[in-house]
Protein backbone atom coordinates (compact mmCIF):
# COMPACT_ATOMS: atom_id res chain seq x y z
CA UNK A 1 0.00 0.00 0.00
CA UNK A 2 1.05 3.69 -0.55
CA UNK A 3 1.03 5.79 2.53
CA UNK A 4 1.17 9.45 1.61
CA UNK A 5 4.66 9.53 2.69
CA UNK A 6 5.74 7.13 0.00
CA UNK A 7 3.72 9.27 -2.56
CA UNK A 8 5.48 12.79 -1.11
CA UNK A 9 9.14 10.45 -1.54
CA UNK A 10 8.22 9.45 -4.98
CA UNK A 11 7.31 12.83 -6.00
CA UNK A 12 10.68 14.29 -4.20
CA UNK A 13 12.84 11.76 -6.17
CA UNK A 14 10.82 12.72 -9.47
CA UNK A 15 11.91 16.77 -8.95
CA UNK A 16 15.77 15.59 -8.36
CA UNK A 17 15.04 13.13 -11.51
CA UNK A 18 14.16 16.29 -13.53
CA UNK A 19 16.69 18.68 -12.04
CA UNK A 20 19.39 16.42 -13.45
CA UNK A 21 20.11 13.46 -10.41
CA UNK A 22 20.32 10.34 -12.49
CA UNK A 23 20.50 8.62 -9.28
CA UNK A 24 17.05 9.29 -8.14
CA UNK A 25 15.72 7.28 -10.73
CA UNK A 26 17.34 3.98 -9.20
CA UNK A 27 15.48 5.17 -5.90
CA UNK A 28 12.26 5.01 -7.50
CA UNK A 29 13.03 1.99 -9.08
CA UNK A 30 13.53 0.47 -5.58
CA UNK A 31 10.91 1.80 -4.15
CA UNK A 32 8.53 0.54 -6.63
CA UNK A 33 9.37 -2.35 -8.49
CA UNK A 34 8.01 -5.41 -5.91
CA UNK A 35 4.88 -3.81 -5.53
CA UNK A 36 4.66 -3.08 -9.36
CA UNK A 37 5.95 -6.24 -10.36
CA UNK A 38 3.11 -7.96 -7.89
CA UNK A 39 0.75 -5.71 -9.82
CA UNK A 40 1.55 -6.67 -13.49
CA UNK A 41 2.15 -10.29 -12.30
CA UNK A 42 -1.52 -10.40 -11.39
CA UNK A 43 -2.66 -9.24 -14.85
CA UNK A 44 -0.45 -11.64 -16.91
CA UNK A 45 -0.36 -14.81 -14.37
CA UNK A 46 3.70 -14.82 -16.34
CA UNK A 47 7.04 -14.42 -14.37
CA UNK A 48 9.09 -13.79 -17.15
CA UNK A 49 6.65 -11.57 -19.19
CA UNK A 50 5.69 -9.92 -15.73
CA UNK A 51 9.51 -8.94 -15.48
CA UNK A 52 9.79 -8.15 -19.14
CA UNK A 53 6.65 -5.73 -18.82
CA UNK A 54 8.08 -3.76 -15.67
CA UNK A 55 11.17 -3.27 -17.19
CA UNK A 56 9.51 -1.39 -20.15
CA UNK A 57 7.30 0.21 -17.85
CA UNK A 58 10.58 1.65 -15.94
CA UNK A 59 12.89 2.26 -19.29
CA UNK A 60 9.03 4.22 -20.64
CA UNK A 61 9.46 5.75 -17.14
CA UNK A 62 13.16 6.83 -17.31
CA UNK A 63 12.26 8.23 -20.80
CA UNK A 64 9.15 10.37 -20.18
CA UNK A 65 9.42 11.43 -16.58
CA UNK A 66 11.41 14.86 -17.61
CA UNK A 67 7.41 15.62 -18.92
CA UNK A 68 5.77 14.49 -15.97
CA UNK A 69 3.76 17.45 -13.97
CA UNK A 70 2.69 15.61 -10.99
CA UNK A 71 -0.61 16.52 -11.45
CA UNK A 72 -1.32 12.89 -10.55
CA UNK A 73 0.88 10.79 -8.09
CA UNK A 74 3.97 8.91 -9.75
CA UNK A 75 2.54 5.76 -8.83
CA UNK A 76 -1.23 6.21 -10.61
CA UNK A 77 0.88 7.51 -13.57
CA UNK A 78 3.39 4.70 -13.51
CA UNK A 79 0.64 2.08 -13.05
CA UNK A 80 -1.02 3.94 -16.23
CA UNK A 81 1.86 2.81 -18.53
CA UNK A 82 1.73 -0.63 -16.94
CA UNK A 83 -1.62 -1.30 -17.69
CA UNK A 84 -1.05 0.25 -21.40
CA UNK A 85 2.08 -1.77 -21.54
CA UNK A 86 0.10 -5.19 -19.91
CA UNK A 87 -3.15 -4.76 -22.73
CA UNK A 88 -0.35 -4.21 -25.54
CA UNK A 89 1.30 -7.90 -25.04
CA UNK A 90 -2.47 -8.94 -24.15
CA UNK A 91 -3.30 -8.18 -27.26
CA UNK A 92 -0.20 -9.34 -29.12
CA UNK A 93 -0.66 -12.73 -27.39
CA UNK A 94 -4.18 -13.39 -28.22
CA UNK A 95 -7.14 -14.59 -25.71
CA UNK A 96 -5.46 -17.83 -26.41
CA UNK A 97 -3.02 -17.68 -23.67
CA UNK A 98 -3.05 -18.55 -20.25
CA UNK A 99 -3.02 -17.17 -17.73
CA UNK A 100 -1.23 -18.04 -14.82
CA UNK A 101 0.47 -21.27 -16.19
CA UNK A 102 2.88 -21.87 -13.63
CA UNK A 103 2.76 -24.26 -10.47
CA UNK A 104 4.30 -23.12 -7.28
CA UNK A 105 7.09 -26.15 -7.76
CA UNK A 106 8.36 -24.09 -10.97
CA UNK A 107 8.46 -20.75 -8.58
CA UNK A 108 12.30 -21.37 -7.99
CA UNK A 109 13.15 -22.02 -10.98
CA UNK A 110 11.73 -19.03 -12.50
CA UNK A 111 13.15 -16.95 -9.50
CA UNK A 112 10.47 -16.51 -6.66
CA UNK A 113 11.85 -17.16 -3.10
CA UNK A 114 11.35 -19.99 -1.46
CA UNK A 115 8.83 -20.01 0.99
CA UNK A 116 11.00 -21.71 4.25
CA UNK A 117 8.76 -23.53 6.46
CA UNK A 118 8.31 -22.56 9.92
CA UNK A 119 7.45 -24.67 13.37
CA UNK A 120 3.98 -23.62 12.55
CA UNK A 121 3.73 -25.08 9.33
CA UNK A 122 0.94 -27.52 8.50
CA UNK A 123 1.20 -29.59 5.21
CA UNK A 124 -2.45 -29.76 4.97
CA UNK A 125 -2.75 -25.99 5.42
CA UNK A 126 -0.59 -24.94 2.96
CA UNK A 127 -2.30 -27.43 0.59
CA UNK A 128 -5.47 -26.05 1.06
CA UNK A 129 -4.25 -22.49 0.86
CA UNK A 130 -2.44 -23.17 -2.06
CA UNK A 131 -5.49 -24.88 -3.63
CA UNK A 132 -7.05 -21.46 -2.64
CA UNK A 133 -4.68 -19.19 -4.38
CA UNK A 134 -4.89 -21.47 -7.53
CA UNK A 135 -8.75 -21.32 -7.44
CA UNK A 136 -8.71 -17.43 -7.07
CA UNK A 137 -5.91 -17.26 -9.88
CA UNK A 138 -8.56 -19.41 -12.07
CA UNK A 139 -11.38 -16.80 -10.98
CA UNK A 140 -9.39 -13.82 -11.75
CA UNK A 141 -8.46 -15.63 -15.01
CA UNK A 142 -12.33 -15.27 -16.18
CA UNK A 143 -12.83 -12.14 -15.42
CA UNK A 144 -12.39 -9.46 -18.46
CA UNK A 145 -9.13 -7.24 -18.32
CA UNK A 146 -10.96 -4.26 -17.20
CA UNK A 147 -12.40 -6.23 -14.49
CA UNK A 148 -9.17 -7.83 -13.40
CA UNK A 149 -7.32 -4.55 -13.58
CA UNK A 150 -9.81 -2.65 -11.51
CA UNK A 151 -9.78 -5.43 -9.14
CA UNK A 152 -6.02 -5.73 -9.08
CA UNK A 153 -5.58 -2.13 -7.90
CA UNK A 154 -8.48 -2.19 -5.73
CA UNK A 155 -7.93 -4.75 -3.51
CA UNK A 156 -4.00 -5.64 -4.10
CA UNK A 157 -2.41 -2.69 -4.45
CA UNK A 158 -5.16 -0.93 -2.18
CA UNK A 159 -5.84 2.39 -4.50
CA UNK A 160 -9.02 3.90 -3.69
CA UNK A 161 -11.68 4.08 -6.28
CA UNK A 162 -10.68 7.23 -7.81
CA UNK A 163 -7.20 6.37 -8.07
CA UNK A 164 -8.24 3.35 -10.15
CA UNK A 165 -10.58 4.51 -12.07
CA UNK A 166 -7.64 7.73 -13.35
CA UNK A 167 -5.57 4.80 -14.17
CA UNK A 168 -7.74 2.37 -16.29
CA UNK A 169 -8.89 5.78 -17.56
CA UNK A 170 -12.65 5.84 -16.67
CA UNK A 171 -15.27 7.30 -14.98
CA UNK A 172 -15.57 6.65 -11.08
CA UNK A 173 -18.80 5.17 -11.56
CA UNK A 174 -17.49 2.77 -13.96
CA UNK A 175 -14.79 1.46 -12.23
CA UNK A 176 -17.29 0.55 -9.58
CA UNK A 177 -19.27 -1.31 -11.73
CA UNK A 178 -16.23 -3.01 -12.59
CA UNK A 179 -15.17 -3.52 -9.07
CA UNK A 180 -18.66 -4.59 -8.20
CA UNK A 181 -18.77 -7.20 -10.70
CA UNK A 182 -15.39 -8.75 -10.75
CA UNK A 183 -15.88 -8.71 -6.62
CA UNK A 184 -19.25 -10.74 -6.96
CA UNK A 185 -17.61 -12.93 -9.83
CA UNK A 186 -14.83 -14.22 -7.51
CA UNK A 187 -17.02 -14.33 -4.43
CA UNK A 188 -19.18 -16.45 -6.48
CA UNK A 189 -16.36 -19.18 -7.57
CA UNK A 190 -14.45 -19.04 -4.08
CA UNK A 191 -18.10 -19.42 -2.52
CA UNK A 192 -17.20 -23.09 -1.06
CA UNK A 193 -13.72 -22.32 -0.21
CA UNK A 194 -14.59 -19.50 1.79
CA UNK A 195 -17.72 -20.79 3.48
CA UNK A 196 -14.94 -23.83 4.70
CA UNK A 197 -12.68 -20.84 5.80
CA UNK A 198 -15.28 -19.35 7.81
CA UNK B 1 -37.64 -4.10 -8.03
CA UNK B 2 -36.87 0.12 -7.91
CA UNK B 3 -35.20 -0.54 -4.47
CA UNK B 4 -33.14 -3.51 -5.44
CA UNK B 5 -31.73 -1.52 -8.16
CA UNK B 6 -30.73 1.14 -5.26
CA UNK B 7 -29.69 -1.40 -3.19
CA UNK B 8 -27.31 -3.55 -6.05
CA UNK B 9 -25.48 -0.24 -6.69
CA UNK B 10 -25.13 0.28 -2.41
CA UNK B 11 -23.71 -3.17 -1.67
CA UNK B 12 -20.15 -2.99 -2.18
CA UNK B 13 -20.09 0.08 0.03
CA UNK B 14 -21.93 -1.50 2.09
CA UNK B 15 -19.69 -4.62 2.59
CA UNK B 16 -16.83 -2.08 2.82
CA UNK B 17 -18.07 0.00 5.91
CA UNK B 18 -17.85 3.09 3.40
CA UNK B 19 -21.66 4.32 3.34
CA UNK B 20 -23.58 7.15 4.76
CA UNK B 21 -25.32 5.46 7.71
CA UNK B 22 -28.79 7.17 6.24
CA UNK B 23 -28.34 4.89 3.36
CA UNK B 24 -27.06 2.08 5.47
CA UNK B 25 -30.31 2.04 7.24
CA UNK B 26 -31.84 1.67 3.77
CA UNK B 27 -29.77 -0.79 2.90
CA UNK B 28 -30.22 -3.18 6.00
CA UNK B 29 -33.84 -2.60 5.46
CA UNK B 30 -34.18 -3.96 2.01
CA UNK B 31 -31.77 -7.16 2.87
CA UNK B 32 -34.09 -8.38 5.70
CA UNK B 33 -37.24 -8.42 3.16
CA UNK B 34 -35.00 -8.93 -0.19
CA UNK B 35 -33.36 -12.81 0.01
CA UNK B 36 -32.09 -11.80 -3.94
CA UNK B 37 -29.81 -9.10 -2.65
CA UNK B 38 -29.27 -11.28 0.82
CA UNK B 39 -27.54 -13.63 -1.76
CA UNK B 40 -25.77 -11.17 -3.87
CA UNK B 41 -24.32 -9.44 0.15
CA UNK B 42 -22.87 -13.04 0.53
CA UNK B 43 -21.19 -13.24 -2.94
CA UNK B 44 -19.65 -9.61 -1.94
CA UNK B 45 -18.40 -10.50 0.64
CA UNK B 46 -16.92 -13.86 -0.09
CA UNK B 47 -15.06 -12.16 -2.81
CA UNK B 48 -13.70 -9.21 -0.36
CA UNK B 49 -12.38 -12.40 1.86
CA UNK B 50 -10.65 -14.37 -1.55
CA UNK B 51 -9.09 -11.31 -1.83
CA UNK B 52 -7.57 -11.13 1.33
CA UNK B 53 -6.11 -14.34 0.26
CA UNK B 54 -4.13 -12.71 -2.25
CA UNK B 55 -0.40 -13.29 -1.50
CA UNK B 56 1.84 -10.64 -3.08
CA UNK B 57 4.74 -12.47 -5.74
CA UNK B 58 8.06 -12.80 -3.50
CA UNK B 59 10.88 -12.95 -5.71
CA UNK B 60 14.16 -13.64 -4.53
CA UNK B 61 16.82 -11.01 -4.02
CA UNK B 62 19.31 -12.59 -6.93
CA UNK B 63 15.99 -12.22 -9.79
CA UNK B 64 16.39 -7.80 -8.15
CA UNK B 65 19.79 -8.09 -9.02
CA UNK B 66 19.48 -9.53 -11.98
CA UNK B 67 16.71 -7.46 -13.02
CA UNK B 68 18.37 -4.21 -11.85
CA UNK B 69 21.47 -4.94 -13.92
CA UNK B 70 19.23 -5.16 -16.60
CA UNK B 71 17.89 -2.11 -15.94
CA UNK B 72 20.47 -0.21 -16.23
CA UNK B 73 21.85 -1.84 -19.48
CA UNK B 74 18.33 -1.01 -21.44
CA UNK B 75 18.45 2.37 -19.97
CA UNK B 76 21.87 2.90 -20.94
CA UNK B 77 21.23 1.31 -24.93
CA UNK B 78 18.10 3.56 -24.74
CA UNK B 79 20.78 7.08 -24.20
CA UNK B 80 22.79 5.23 -27.06
CA UNK B 81 20.01 5.88 -29.14
CA UNK B 82 19.44 8.90 -28.35
CA UNK B 83 22.29 10.14 -28.69
CA UNK B 84 24.36 8.46 -30.86
CA UNK B 85 28.30 7.63 -30.61
CA UNK B 86 29.85 10.96 -31.61
CA UNK B 87 27.40 13.09 -30.24
CA UNK B 88 27.85 11.62 -27.24
CA UNK B 89 31.65 12.28 -27.17
CA UNK B 90 30.76 15.37 -27.84
CA UNK B 91 28.54 16.16 -24.96
CA UNK B 92 31.19 14.18 -22.99
CA UNK B 93 34.47 16.95 -24.04
CA UNK B 94 32.15 19.82 -23.71
CA UNK B 95 31.21 19.07 -20.44
CA UNK B 96 34.59 19.00 -19.45
CA UNK B 97 36.53 20.54 -21.35
CA UNK B 98 33.69 23.19 -21.65
CA UNK B 99 36.28 25.83 -20.62
CA UNK B 100 39.09 25.46 -22.31
CA UNK B 101 37.00 25.35 -25.21
CA UNK B 102 35.37 28.59 -25.16
CA UNK B 103 39.06 30.34 -24.08
CA UNK B 104 41.02 29.07 -26.73
CA UNK B 105 39.66 31.15 -29.68
CA UNK B 106 39.21 34.09 -27.04
CA UNK B 107 43.43 33.45 -26.75
CA UNK B 108 43.88 33.45 -30.44
CA UNK B 109 41.92 36.22 -31.02
CA UNK B 110 43.68 38.12 -28.71
CA UNK B 111 46.77 37.21 -29.56
CA UNK B 112 46.07 38.14 -33.31
CA UNK B 113 45.03 41.68 -32.04
CA UNK B 114 48.17 41.89 -30.20
CA UNK B 115 50.19 41.08 -32.86
CA UNK B 116 48.44 43.54 -35.11
CA UNK B 117 49.05 46.49 -32.59
CA UNK B 118 52.68 45.59 -32.18
CA UNK B 119 53.79 45.10 -36.36
CA UNK B 120 51.32 48.56 -36.90
CA UNK B 121 51.65 50.23 -34.42
CA UNK B 122 53.42 54.15 -35.19
CA UNK B 123 56.47 53.16 -32.48
CA UNK B 124 57.20 50.16 -34.40
CA UNK B 125 56.71 51.69 -38.15
CA UNK B 126 59.68 54.51 -36.70
CA UNK B 127 61.23 51.29 -35.49
CA UNK B 128 61.57 49.88 -38.54
CA UNK B 129 62.16 53.24 -40.67
CA UNK B 130 65.51 53.10 -38.56
CA UNK B 131 66.57 50.01 -38.67
CA UNK B 132 65.87 49.90 -42.58
CA UNK B 133 67.80 53.48 -42.82
CA UNK B 134 71.13 51.92 -40.33
CA UNK B 135 70.47 48.90 -42.88
CA UNK B 136 70.86 51.12 -46.17
CA UNK B 137 73.90 52.70 -44.81
CA UNK B 138 76.06 50.26 -44.18
CA UNK B 139 74.71 48.27 -47.26
CA UNK B 140 76.04 51.66 -49.09
CA UNK B 141 79.52 51.80 -46.82
CA UNK B 142 80.11 48.14 -47.86
CA UNK B 143 79.81 48.77 -51.56
CA UNK B 144 82.11 51.98 -51.00
CA UNK B 145 84.67 50.31 -48.90
CA UNK B 146 85.36 52.33 -46.81
CA UNK B 147 83.55 51.30 -43.54
CA UNK B 148 84.04 47.78 -42.07
CA UNK B 149 83.34 48.05 -38.41
CA UNK B 150 80.56 49.00 -36.50
CA UNK B 151 82.89 51.23 -34.53
CA UNK B 152 83.57 52.98 -38.03
CA UNK B 153 79.84 53.55 -38.50
CA UNK B 154 79.41 54.73 -35.21
CA UNK B 155 82.85 57.24 -36.10
CA UNK B 156 81.02 58.39 -38.95
CA UNK B 157 77.52 58.92 -37.61
CA UNK B 158 79.12 61.38 -34.90
CA UNK B 159 80.66 63.35 -37.59
CA UNK B 160 77.25 63.81 -39.47
CA UNK B 161 75.90 64.60 -35.81
CA UNK B 162 78.36 67.53 -35.08
CA UNK B 163 77.99 68.69 -38.69
CA UNK B 164 74.66 68.87 -38.86
CA UNK B 165 72.49 67.69 -35.66
CA UNK B 166 68.82 69.32 -37.20
CA UNK B 167 69.21 66.95 -39.69
CA UNK B 168 69.06 64.03 -37.07
CA UNK B 169 66.57 65.97 -34.83
CA UNK B 170 64.23 65.85 -37.76
CA UNK B 171 64.51 62.60 -38.70
CA UNK B 172 64.49 61.18 -34.92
Amino acid sequence: MTTSADAQRSLECVRRFQEGEKAAFDELVRMHQRQAYGFVYSLIGNVEDAADILQEGFLRAYEGLGRFRGESGFKTWFYRILINLTRDMLRRRGRSRKLFSYSLDEEDENGAAKSVPDATWRPDKAAQEHECESVLNGALCELSDRQREAFSLRYFQGLKTEEVAHILGCGVPTAKVHIFRAVRHIGRIMGPYMDGRS
Amino acid sequence: MGMCFFVKRKLLDFAEGDIPECQAVQVRAHLESCPACRGRLAEIRRGLQAAGLHRETQMSEDFWKKFDVELQKKIFERECERFPRTGRRFVWVASVWRPALIALPVLVIMFAVATHLRVFSPAAREEALVRDAAWLMDEASDEQGTLSSDDDITADIEILYLADPSAFRENG
